[in-house]
């Protein structure tokens, strides 16, 4: 044996083709988007050569006429060399040589496998601009062709024949097949005909209007009515430099919460890519929808998605400034828009504001709040307010409003994340604001004091609560507070979860938990009475030893519910049989009276 | 109204696709509270395990190791309840953490240790992974012997339900080769993750992380520019994945080499991102931007706007380039002497040492 004769190795062609029709191309519909994309560049490439040629597509759909599929365009065709690179060219790498038309042979020769999926057959009949002659080629699913010279005279251009399968006859009947051109074809800048018996449907005759600079708001909101099926709060342009970008943004008309992605229409050099936004809008962009072409980024292999390079990142970022200026302007532009832009979206607009400085000037007197007297403005906050208090979650607010409520003072309830760090930023860029954290623990540290040394009935009343309350894990203390209709306040440590629970004997961690323990230290629950309630008042002097407990279990229960924290079947229990001990003593007293 | 419908409303807010993670965290908290107060142990059991899922994606993971060990108490007391992988798997990222933290000893690590391993064999799976979390350690701790010893442990017995998956191993081969010092080696195992054949959670993205320092490290410009895209490229992905704070740290040693602008918007954006609590994701981001600030005029002048609870945060936001590394250093060296006070070792002495000299 030769060592160094070099092998071929072989390739079954048959199993290729079905290989890379069947999965490269997942839909079925594609071999639609394939072939008007080589008609769309067989014409471009004629273009190069006669600016003036008025490129045109058509396609004639089976019917009783015929049973096959063609596929008309007047692009620059091929010649009969180019023809038999269709195959070739399979597989090859995108480095060959430059030709006028770019790697137009290239790309006709994969796009056109996609065709495998729906025919057996595929007939490209094709005339060159730079040859007089037409010629035939004849591919077969199983990798055989054969090319014949057409004798009659043709016009420049190509038409694509096809055979539909059985299996796949749905897709070219005349509705199916519309749709199909309209969802790829109906931004591409050559009409496009649509032929099926007598009739002829011209498929993008309404053409790009979005696209046209002079197109009026109104004419937009129309087009993103119809392409989106809903309406829209307002739409504004979007054009960028790096990756050539030209579109539309359309503001939803209603709360998005952060919920879900939303559908766009992105075209790339006119040609439907996908309804992603394929990264070129910012991630805080909930609330709009884009309809934008690109003329200048670049598909993945599959052409479903943009490739992420240095275009689409700065097609990003001016993108992001678009949408920023428009926030920023949309107030003094149309005031009734930026009204219902701010109701709508306040939590997305806090959101952007959070992370940019400019917006949050611009935006943040009229962003609403909600607050423990409701929903109000940060200006109305700003103005009535000294200090502006807030509790980072929904606990603490929770909580935390009733009592402050009484006491007169206005809660913030900043739950989400970027709410809080929207005050925070405030704060730093306005010093003449005073923002602070509140919670319930601070809050009763404003409490008025009792001095309980300076009263034997109120020490002694404070030992025995402690001493009840000690039972169910929690500390006591005494206060003055208002309102004083209110007995006591349950307060207990934020965010923390419970940890009550046999241990397995098996557990290692255990041991380890104390390293994991926040710093700071651990803070027990409170009962705090309210020394100038009425209750509380009386219950000073009681000093039955069945009488007393029961009234504290009762007010730390109540103080539960108050709370709205949880109350627990062994506190429910508590507080029944607290009740049950008090209604027998009473009836007890009445039948001893 | 019952109460889990209450706990459903939650975990349906918690589950919306673009909340942020410490939202979703709170959320699940006012969850479980709610299904420990109706003493539903398996609702808390699931709620909990959720809650472990969100906090993983952060770097602050301060209930992490409280949670999963309520969650083993709970199983231990009711094994037939529970899906045995999922809380094992689970109690991979336990081990992780108790690792991170100089507060855990030594001995209380192995005692968990082989109770994991004991765990695993009692329901006859491998032990693959109990190898690899030792591994992991060791490569964390760049200390070469170790490392070797239990790249072998791990290949000396087969993949099982509970080994890393093959883009984490993979990974895994890669840190070691970094470790070993030969980017070349390093790249050529990391091809294919590059090319994104394996992926998971965090890798490629980690990886492609790792390489890019490595590559500058190795006055290899042209590769680290090429990597550092698509590490720029994965960040995409996960953009509120506070755990990946340290391989920021890597992309910001790369940046303050090539491009210091870009360094400082990275610092600015991902500093918020470094954890508050004692964890070896903090030293090695303090190693990485001590490391990235000496690339830097030390006498100059920067406007950044700081974290408001950072040490060194004025409201002015001008910093001295000498604070900032200064501050830095200090930290990671402390840290550094907690954990070799624990590892009983100068492991992350010598690291440190390293990345400044």
């Amino acid at each position: 044996m030769d060592e160094n004769q070099q092998y071929l190795f072989q390739v079954n062609l048959k199993g290729m083709i079905s290989l890379l029709s069947e999965h490269l191309y997942s839909n079925p519909n594609t071999f639609v988007r394939e072939l008007l994309q080589n008609g769309v560049d067989a014409i471009t490439a004629l273009r190069t050569m006669d600016e003036d040629h008025e490129g045109c597509i058509r396609i004639y759909l089976p019917d009783s006429s015929r049973s096959e599929l063609i596929f008309e365009d007047n692009g620059i065709g091929l010649k009969e060399d180019e023809i038999h690179k269709f195959l070739a060219v399979i597989g090859e790498s995108s480095k060959r040589e430059a030709f006028e038309a770019k790697d137009y042979i290239g790309k006709f020769g994969i796009g056109l496998l996609s065709c495998f999926v729906v025919s057996n057959e595929i007939i490209v009949e094709s005339r060159s601009a730079l040859s007089e002659t037409a010629v035939r080629w004849t591919g077969k699913s199983d990798g055989t062709y054969h090319i014949t010279q057409i004798e009659e005279e043709r016009p420049i251009g190509s038409k694509v024949i096809l055979y539909p399968k059985e299996e796949f006859k749905y897709l070219f009947k005349p509705d199916v097949f519309r749709k199909n051109l309209e969802y790829y074809g109906e931004a591409l800048p050559m009409p496009i005909h649509l032929h099926h018996e007598e009739n002829i449907h011209w498929i993008n005759e309404a053409g790009a209007l979005w696209l046209d600079p002079a197109a009026t708001k109104e004419e937009l909101l129309a087009i993103g009515r119809k392409a989106f099926n809903t309406g829209f709060l307002d739409a504004f342009p979007i054009a960028t430099k790096d990756g050539g970008v030209k579109g539309v943004a359309y503001i939803l008309p209603y709360k998005t919460q952060f919920s879900g992605k939303q559908t766009h229409k992105l075209f790339l050099k006119r040609m439907f890519l996908s309804d992603d936004d394929c990264r070129l809008l910012p991630k805080w962009a909930f609330f709009i929808r884009c309809i934008l072409n690109a003329d200048g980024l670049d598909a993945i292999a599959s052409r479903e998605a943009l490739v992420y390079n240095d275009a689409l990142k700065g097609a990003k970022k001016e993108i992001g400034n678009t949408v920023k200026a428009y926030l920023k302007s949309i107030g003094l532009i149309d005031h009734q828009i930026y009204q219902k832009l701010i109701s709508t979206h306040y939590l997305h607009l806090k959101a952007i504001a959070a992370e940019d400085n400019e917006l949050l000037q611009v935006f943040i007197d009229d962003l609403p709040f909600e607050t423990n007297k409701g929903i109000r403005t940060f200006r109305n906050i700003r103005e009535l307010e000294d200090t502006i208090f807030y509790t980072p979650n929904i606990d603490d607010f929770k909580q935390v409003r009733r009592i402050a409520g009484a006491q007169g003072t206005l809660i913030i309830n900043a739950a989400y994340t970027f709410e809080e760090e929207l005050l925070k930023k405030i704060q730093r860029l306005d010093s003449s604001l005073k923002i602070e954290q509140i919670s319930p623990g601070s809050l009763l540290n404003s409490f008025h004091a009792v001095d309980v040394s300076l009263d034997p009935q109120l020490a002694d009343f404070e030992i025995r609560a402690r001493e009840v309350l000690k039972k169910l894990n929690c500390t006591c203390s005494l206060k003055r507070f208002s309102p004083e209709d209110t007995p006591a306040i349950y307060v207990a440590p934020q965010d923390e979860i419970s940890t009550k629970q046999p241990v397995s004997s098996n557990n290692p961690l255990t041991a380890t938990l104390s390293a994991f323990a926040p710093k700071k230290k651990a803070v027990q629950p409170v009962l705090c009475f309210n020394a100038d309630n009425k209750l509380v008042k009386s219950m000073i002097g009681i000093k039955d030893p069945y009488v007393f407990p029961s009234i504290v279990h009762i007010l730390y229960v109540q103080s539960l519910l108050l709370g709205k924290y949880p109350v627990s079947d062994t506190e429910m229990n508590l507080f029944n049989e607290a009740l049950h001990s008090l209604i027998i003593m009473g009836m007890e007293n009445f039948i001893n009276i | 109204m019952r109460y889990t419908l209450e706990v459903q409303k939650l975990l349906n807010r918690a589950n919306q696709e673009s909340i942020h993670p410490k939202d979703a965290g709170k959320l699940l908290v006012q969850a479980i509270q709610i299904a420990d107060s109706n003493e539903d142990v398996e609702l808390g059991y699931d709620l909990r395990s959720e809650l472990m899922d969100k906090e993983w994606g952060l770097s602050d993971r301060t209930e992490f190791v409280s949670l999963f060990s309520w969650m083993l108490n709970a199983y231990d007391a009711d094994p037939e309840n529970y899906d045995i992988e999922d809380l094992l798997w689970k109690y991979k990222w336990i081990i992780n953490e108790l690792y991170s933290n100089p507060d855990v000893p030594l001995e209380q690590i192995q005692l968990v240790l082989e109770d994991y391993k004991r765990r695993l064999e009692e329901k006859g799976l491998g032990i693959r992974s109990y190898y690899s979390k030792q591994l992991n350690e060791a490569l964390y701790q760049q200390d070469a012997a170790k490392s070797s010893v239990f790249l072998d442990l791990v290949n000396s017995v087969p993949r099982d339900e509970l080994s890393d998956c093959n883009a984490c191993e993979m990974d895994t081969e890669v840190t070691y080769l970094i470790n070993e010092g030969s980017f070349g080696d390093a790249y050529t195992k990391a091809l294919p993750l590059i090319q994104k054949q394996y992926t998971c959670a965090h890798v490629p993205v980690i990886t492609f992380c790792q390489l890019c320092y490595m590559a500058i490290r190795s006055n290899e410009p042209e590769k680290a520019a090429e990597l550092f895209h698509q590490a720029e490229e994965g960040l995409q992905e996960v953009e509120n994945d506070s755990s990946l704070i340290t391989s920021i740290g890597n992309l910001i040693v790369y940046l303050f080499y090539t491009d210091k602008d870009k360094g400082w918007q990275y610092i600015e954006k991902y500093l918020s991102w470094a954890d508050s609590t004692k964890t070896s994701r903090r030293f090695f981001f303090s190693l990485n931007m001590a490391e990235a600030l000496k690339q830097e005029d030390q006498e100059k002048k920067v406007n950044i706007e700081l974290p408001h609870d950072h040490p060194l945060y004025s409201a002015a936001n001008r910093y001295k380039v000498k604070d900032l590394y200064d501050h830095y250093y200090d930290q990671a060296q402390q840290y550094a002497a907690e954990f070799d006070a624990r590892n009983q070792n100068n492991n992350f002495s010598i690291q440190l040492e390293k990345a400044l000299s």
